[in-house]
This record gives C-alpha cells, structure tokens and sequence, in this order.
C-alpha cells in the first residue's frame, strides 16, 4: 500500500525527441489511475520510470512519500503486467507465479500457500503445471496478473494488459480486474490508449499527449468539463467537434458565426460573463456528436444546413458525416505544434433513422445550451 | 510422370556413387581396424579391403599395449571439454554484456570483438608461443586450455540470439525481484538453451582435432591430445597399419556418436557460421 | 537503463581472454616480425626493420609455399564449392532419405583433420596394391602405372588437395543447404507462375538468392587455404623438394625447427594480411549486394 507521486517528471532518450515532459501526477493510496492518450505519447515510458526499468532525466518518483530514483527495480516493490504479458515461456504457471516470491525468499511453505491461494482466486488451480505456450490468450493474461499480485506489492502497474485479447474477453477481464482492484485496495497504474477502456475501469484518468499531462479527472468530469481542446476531441466516441468561430454580442445577446449564419446563444449568467473579454475575437467553439441532432426536438435552439459525406449505421444509432460552412479544428494535433490543422469533416450522432444520401444537403439541428469555448491556447473557457 | 520418375531416379544413382566414394575411406579405416596388420596394405587395392575374410580385434588390445592411448583420450577429453565448459560460460556472459548492458567502452569493445573474429589462430601462432613461452606454460594442460576460452566468433553468436530474446523477459524477471547474474541465470540461460548447443558442439568439433597449437606447445607424451597421439603413432616403428587404424576408430568414435545423437545440432550449428556471412 | 557496475564484470573475463590471447600475440607478432629474435641465440635481439620480410621473399621455400596455397586455393575453392553445391541441390529436394545422405556426407567433418590424413596416406600407398592406384587402374582399364602419389612432386600436391575436400565439403553443404531453405517459397511459386523451366528457376530465382551464401562459403575456404597445415605435416612434410610446403608450414618450421621466432612472425603477418584482404573482399561484394537490393 503506498501513494505515488510523479515531481515533475522529465525523460529524453538518446536520439534526442522528449518522451515526457514536466509531469506531475499523485496518486493516492489504493487509488486506481487510468493513464490514457494516443500512440506513443509517452504512457509505457511514465510506467516505466515508476518500475525503475528507466531513470528520468529531470524530477523525482516519489512511492510512500519516499523518493525512489536510485532504487532498483528490485527494491521498489512494484509489480507489473506487460503487454504481452512477458511470462518465462520455460517455466510452468506455478513456477512463473512463485518467482518472485522466491526472490524474496519466502519460506516454502508460505510460498506454496500464497500461490494456491492466488490461483484460486484466479480460477488457475488447475493448470497450475501447464506451460505458458498451453494457455489461452485470456489464461496467460491471468498467469500475468497472478504473477503481479502474489508479492502483495506496494503498486501495481498494468501496460495495456488487455490489448492482445479479443473484444468480449477485453470486457470481461476488465469488469474483473476493476472488482480485483477494490477488493485488494492496492495503488494501482493502468495504462491504456483506448479511451473507452478508461472511463469505464471506474478510477481516474489522466490524459497524457506527447508527454505532456492534459487533465485528470473521473470519466465524468473528463466528459462534461474538457480542460482543453485534446482533451474533449479524445474523450467521447466519437470525440467532441471543435471549430473556429468568432463571438459577438447584439443587444446583450451573444452570437456565434456559423458561415454566413450568426446562431444567438442562450447562456447563463456566469459563463456570459466568461465570455465578455472574448467578444468580437476569434475563439473556438465546440460541439459534441451527441448534441446535433436531425429532429427538431426542443432543446434544439438553431438548424443549419450541411451537406452529408457519409452515413455510419451502427444499428441503435448512426453516425453522421457531414461538412458544414465552419472550418473544423483536428483536435488530436491541435498541441502538437500549435498550429490548427483543420479537416473539415464534423461527425454527428443520431438516434434516429436518417434518410439521406452522400452529397445531399440536409437540415440538422444544434443544442447550443451544450456549446463548449476554448480560448486560442486551446483551454477551456468556463 | 514418367521423366519426373527417371529425373528422380538419376539422382539417387548419382548420390549412391558419391555416398559411396565418401564412405570409402571410413570404411576401409574401420574394417582394416579389424584385420591382421600384415593384411590391411596387402588387401587395400582389391574387394576384401571392404569385405575381409577374418575378424579380430587384436588391433585394439594392442593399441593399449603399444601406447598410452587412455592417457591421450583423457587428455583430449580433459582439454575439449574444460574448453566447452569454461567457454559457454564466459562467452555467455560477454555475449549479454555486449547485447544487452550499458557500460562505458561497449561500442569500442564489441568493434574489437569483431575484429579479432578474422584473426586465425595461424596468424598469431608464432608470437602467442613466445608469449606462453615467456609464462612458463609449455607442456602443460593451461597451455591447451586458456587461450582458446575466450572466443570472439562464439561471442557474436550469443550476442545476435541475446539480441533476439524479447526484452520483457528480463525486465519482468528484474521487476519480480532478481538481480542481474540471478535473471541470466534462470531465466535467459533456458531460454537460449539452442545457442547453448550450437556454440558447444563448434566449440567441441573445433578443439577435439586441434593439432597445430598441442604440437608446437607440448613435447612430452604426457600432455598431448589424440591428434598428435596418431600423428605419433603413425610414425612409431614398425608401421602397423591395423593398429593405426584402431587408433583411430577409437578417436573418433566418441565425436562419431556424438554426432549420431546430436545430428540436428551439428547441421545447425555450422549453418550457424554461414548466417553470420 | 543506467551503465551497470556488473556489466563490466559480465564481459571482463572473454575480453580479458582475447586481449591476453589475440590482441596482444598479434601486436607482438608485429613487433617481433621487425626483430632478430631467434630462441637461444646469444645475439642480441635488435630491430631489424623489414629485414625479415626481405629475407622470407628471397626465400625460395617460402615463394614455393605461397605458391601452393594458391594452387590449393585455385582448385580447391572450385572443386568443393561446386561439389557442395550440387549436392546440396539435390539433397533439397523433398525425396525419401535425403536426411541419411546429409548425414552420410557430412560425417567427415566430425574427422578430426590429423585422422583423415593419416587414413589417406594409405589410400595413396605406392604400389598396385595401393587403393587409389588399384582404383585407377580398374576406371581406366588397365592403362594406369601405380605411383607413389604422396613422394611424386606433381601428384602430392593434389593428393593433398582431395583429402581436404574429402573432409571439408560436408560443411559447406549444410551451410550452402541452409542458405536454400531459406530461400522464399513463392519466389518458386512465381517463377513456376511466370512459366520458367527448373533450369531457368536455378539460374534467375536459385543462384542469385544464395549469392551471400555462396560468396561467404568460397572466401572461408579460400581463408581455410591459406591456412593449410595438418595435412601437410602428417602427409608430406612439405615435400617432396617442397612440392607441397605452405606458408603456415614453413613459419611452423622457422619457428621451431630453427627456433627463428622473428622470422615465424613475419610469415603469419603476411598470411594475416592476406587473411584481411579476403575478408575485405568479402564485406566489400556482401556491401555491394546490400546496395542492389
Ligand atoms: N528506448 C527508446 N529509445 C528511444 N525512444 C523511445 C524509446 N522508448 C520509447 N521511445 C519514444 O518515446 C515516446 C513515448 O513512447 P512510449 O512507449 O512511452 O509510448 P506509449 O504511450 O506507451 O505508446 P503505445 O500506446 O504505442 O504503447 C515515443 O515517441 C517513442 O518513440
Ligand atoms: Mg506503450
């Protein structure tokens, strides 16, 4: 059991390019931290420089309040499941389970009892004798995990543990792993990049791109209260629609331009005045699929016309994608550089059936009361 | 069909000849071990060099006699096997330095590493002779044994296959609480267990028919392995020729059943020295 | 990953061992082909230059001895390579009992070099009773005279030259046969595609695939020629009037017959430079194919 603390964490490799970049991340006793973003934006590298398998070039890793980046992988406590689960392919699931027991030189008896008890807990008893290459894929991931749990480490590290198995297992041994979290109440890192594998594990997430920490937060709040432009363009499925616009005022009624349209909006009164000192200033605006819709319901309160790219049947809902007069902001490479790439294509996501055609023009309705602002730095306006 | 059956035909005739003209030698080594002395020069030119009308196996029981042929296969074991042994274990070791460690000078040492691999132990017999003559080493086992521990060509081999291994393995290992020597140990060692046998039977096939280095390094009979052993008794008046022969069969019959039983690895470990080409 | 105080430890004994037992024998050998040295001899040793060098190229046995593992080179690099080749070829076909032909083949690899040549030497025994010769006489019908092969200053040479392929083909068959296992199947199956005959697919899919293979495979023999020495000790003794003295041979000879270190030393120099200039040779035409692809 034990807190652990990210100061200001910095890492480089050889060849130059920072992977990580002033990270600052506490988590708490028995907390389960979900680090998620895109490919290669630094989550495997922060776990790594947690289980002393690299050192940081700037900052401190602090486990149970103490610094540890001169201890050794071994003396830290930690445990972890690999990807590809890394069990020793010429020991059989026991032996694999009680190795690292055995480095702590545990009594034989005591070594014997808490592997039982792992495996049986994992529903392993019986093919304790079984070589690693005999096992399923899901079987393996279990061997990982009873490997990781059997020393009772101070913190528990996950690198995607669940990637190499198929979509239904992928659901099924994440409901367990979350109930195996609460139930041991041991801090614990999971690394993913599938957003919808984060919100669902029940603990905190932090997004992480290009080695930089964009927010944390429980999967609500990610939702609902996007600290920046990434953040909201990541979260959601499919994320948030995000485009340049300007912001005006007309007789104390704030409008957005929408092409040639200028959509009055209705806010309350705190976030007009958040928007005061951006009046008549470029900003962006953003919209989440789920707040268009093609019915015109009552919490729509403008309609545009937009012209259809294609037609996404997911069977209880469909996707819509269609361009519009506003030009969209890619928000997955909206930090990267600082410049805006723009791609035009906005998504929508529909409950009921659509009758249209790519290339056709159609009428859809927006719910502005769900309108998000981002300053040009790309962070939230609340 | 039919071409295809006299294409397939041709070939086994034609591997039949050659398998025969590589046999012959063998044959005639271990049949003429089996006859009378006089006889094996006699009979070399006609049929009963391969098809001999009486066997016996005085050959052998003089062998032991004439010589001291348990003294050369001890010696010869003595000294391969310190070689096999002592070398896995250091060449293992250098191999996952270079493959998987950080130290300080690596990147030059390896380039020497490579280096030293198209130095021929002919090109450097010479003075390496003056150098073990200036230890004081001649005539001794130490002289056979400890300049050929350490080599740069079984090096690379571990080292390309360290390379291989998946490096999760030892991270895993390091995470579960072993120390470095400890996760060599138990968990590349077994998992490297090819390279193992690759690299100990060249090692093996190598030091068993040393010759040049025992003959300029030992003078006494004490010391010596099997290959100057027969040159020795070759030489050893009068010329028996069954004898020899017998000398010889017995030599080679221990790599002989080696190789039978460990076939695949001998195949694999010499078309292990063409990857590296 | 931070530099490990073990790793040194890891490595320091195989580079001790080569430092000790290579690097150093080869610096001195450098050092000591410059030099007078002679074992027991109460001159001081003095440097000499490259006296030594000018003494071994004057020296008729030596010239003759450069000249031999040429012509060893010459025929036996062709011969031993092709013959491997063949039956590599052959044995890659997926008939029954190609596994016992590879076996059989390759045994002699596992003969220990001082074995085959002392089983050879009466192989080539003089007279009609002697296997070669009575081999000879039956293939050519009658018309061959037995000879003394091993004591003949033409025939010793290639009496020499078949004991070594004898022995060394097995090894670069296996080696040649790993090479052709890992050629791609579908680059048959796309020439078989395209029409081409078993003869067009040996010559345009075959052969150029295993040109790394094969150019590994001649410029270790070549090396290996170069190298010649236990046949030659046990067979010859470099004669007859040095018919088949070698380089390695006749350092071999300075050395110890005639305990003339220094000039031992500048033979096995030259012999490492042309060691290093075969094995430049190779990285160079292995380069070259790397550029093509
Ligand atoms: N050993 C290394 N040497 C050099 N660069 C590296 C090394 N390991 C990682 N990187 C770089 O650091 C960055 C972060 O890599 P990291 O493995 O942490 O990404 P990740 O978020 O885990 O991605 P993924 O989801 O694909 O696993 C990448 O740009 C990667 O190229
Ligand atoms: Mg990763």
């Amino acid at each position: 059991m034990a807190a652990v603390s990210y100061k200001n964490i910095g890492k480089s490799f050889d060849n130059g390019a920072p992977a990580v970049t002033d990270f600052n991340l506490d988590i708490k006793d028995g907390e389960l931290m979900v680090l998620v973003g895109p490919s290669g934006c630094g989550k495997s590298t922060l776990l790594r420089i947690l289980a002393g398998l690299e050192t940081a070039s700037q900052g401190e890793i602090l486990i149970a309040g103490e610094v540890v980046n001169d201890k050794t992988a071994q003396q830290r406590n930690v445990a972890m499941v690999f990807q590809n689960y890394a069990l020793y392919p010429h020991m059989t699931v026991r032996r694999n389970i009680e190795f690292p027991l055995k480095m702590m030189r545990l009594a034989k008896a005591e070594i014997k009892r808490r592997v039982d008890a792992t495996a049986k807990l994992l529903e392993l008893d019986m093919m304790l004798e079984r070589k690693p290459k005999q096992l399923s894929g899901g079987q393996r991931q279990r061997v990982a995990m009873g490997r990781a749990m059997v020393r009772e480490p101070a913190v528990f590290l996950m690198d995607e543990p669940l990637s190499n198995l198929d979509a239904k297992l992928r659901v099924q041994i994440r409901a367990e792993i979350s109930a195996l979290q609460r139930r041991m109440n041991t801090t614990t890192l999971y690394v993913t990049h599938d957003q919808v594998e984060a919100m669902t594990l029940g603990g905190r997430v932090a997004v992480i791109n290009q080695g930089c920490l964009q927010q944390v937060a429980d999967p609500q709040a990610l939702y609902e209260q996007p600290a920046n432009i990434f953040v909201a363009g990541f979260i959601g499925n499919p994320g948030m629609n995000v485009f340049k616009t300007e912001l005006h005022s007309e007789h104390d009624q704030l409008t957005i331009r929408w092409g040639q349209q200028q959509l009055s909006l209705s806010l309350d009164v705190k976030r007009k005045e958040a928007l005061q000192r951006y009046i008549c200033k470029p900003i962006f605006a953003g919209l989440r699929p789920e707040a268009i819709s093609c019915e015109d319901t009552q919490n729509v309160d403008a309609t545009i016309t937009v012209k259809v790219e294609s037609i996404e049947a997911l069977g209880h809902e469909y996707l819509l994608y269609f361009k519009s007069d506003v030009v969209a902001v890619d928000t997955d490479r909206f930090l990267s550089d600082g410049e805006i790439t723009m791609r035009s294509i906005m998504v929508a996501r529909l409950a009921g059936r659509v009758d249209a055609k790519a290339g056709e023009k159609i009428e859809l309705g927006l719910m502005l009361k769900q309108l998000y602002f981002f300053d040009e730095g790309g962070m939230a306006v609340l | 069909m039919r071409r295809r059956w006299l294409i397939n035909i041709s070939i086994y005739i034609s591997l039949l000849l050659l398998a025969l003209c590589f046999l012959a030698p063998i044959v005639l080594m271990v049949v003429g071990s089996l006859k009378p002395d006089a006889k094996v020069l006699i009979e070399a030119g006609s049929l009963k060099a391969v098809l001999p009308d009486q066997l016996s196996l005085q050959n052998y029981s003089d062998v032991f006699t004439r010589v001291d042929f348990m003294r050369y296969l001890l010696n010869s074991l003595l000294i391969s096997g310190s070689i096999v042994v002592v070398g896995l274990a250091v060449n293992s070791l250098a191999g996952y330095a270079f493959a998987r460690m950080q130290w300080r000078g690596r990147d030059l040492m390896f380039a020497l590493v490579l280096m030293i691999m198209i130095v021929p132990l002919e090109a450097i017999a010479v003075p390496l002779f003056y150098e073990v003559t200036l230890l004081g080493w001649r005539d001794t086992y130490i002289v056979q044994i400890v300049p050929f521990i350490a080599n740069a060509f079984s090096i690379c081999l571990f080292y390309t296959f360290f390379l291989g291994l998946p490096r999760e393995l030892e991270e895993a290992a390091r995470i579960d609480g072993a120390g470095v020597f400890r996760t060599f140990v138990s968990i590349i060692v077994p998992n490297a267990k090819p390279v193992f046998a690759t690299v100990a039977i060249l090692t093996f096939l190598m030091q068993w028919g040393a010759f040049l280095w025992p003959l300029m390094v030992t003078s006494g009979e004490a010391v010596r392995p099997l290959p100057l052993g027969i040159a020795a008794f070759y030489t050893l008046p009068p010329l028996q020729w069954g004898d020899i022969f017998a000398f010889g069969v017995m030599m080679v019959a221990p790599i002989l059943i080696l190789f039978l039983l460990f076939q695949r690895w001998f195949v694999r470990g010499v078309a292990a020295t063409g990857i590296k080409g | 990953m931070r530099s490990h105080p073990t790793a040194w430890l890891f490595a320091a004994p195989a580079l001790f061992g080569l430092l000790a037992f290579v690097a150093l024998p080869f610096v001195l050998a450098i050092g000591l082909a410059f030099t007078n040295l002679r074992l027991g001899s109460p001159l001081p040793t003095e440097f000499v230059g490259l006296e030594q060098f000018r003494r071994i190229f004057a020296d008729d046995a030596f010239l003759r001895a450069l000249l031999n593992n040429t012509s060893f080179a010459l025929v036996v690099v062709p011969l031993q390579t092709g013959l491997a080749l063949l039956l590599a070829l052959l044995l890659n076909r997926r008939l029954a009992g190609m596994t016992w032909f590879r076996t059989l083949f390759f045994m002699p690899v596992v003969f220990p070099l001082s074995l085959v040549a002392v089983v050879w030497v009466l192989i080539f025994a003089p007279g009609a009773n002697g296997m070669m010769n009575a081999m000879l006489e039956v293939v050519t019908f009658g018309i061959w005279m037995p000879r003394d092969f091993l004591h003949d200053p033409v025939l010793a040479l290639p009496a020499i030259m078949l004991t070594s392929i004898w022995q060394g083909m097995g090894f670069q068959m296996v080696i040649i046969l790993a090479g052709l296992q890992a050629i791609p199947h579908e680059l048959y199956e796309a020439a078989a595609i395209d029409g081409a005959s078993r003869w067009r697919q040996l010559v345009h899919v075959t052969l150029p695939q295993l040109r790394n293979t094969l150019i590994f495979v001649v410029l270790v023999t070549t090396i290996l020629s170069f190298r010649l020495f236990d046949q030659v000790q046990i067979m010859t003794q470099g004669g007859p009037h040095n018919a088949t003295t070698t380089a390695m041979y006749e350092a071999v000879q300075a050395a110890f017959s005639r305990q003339q270190v220094a000039k031992g030393s500048a033979i096995t120099v030259v012999l490492f430079v042309i060691v290093l200039l075969i094995a430049w040779l190779q990285r160079r035409l292995l380069r070259q194919e790397r550029e093509i692809v």
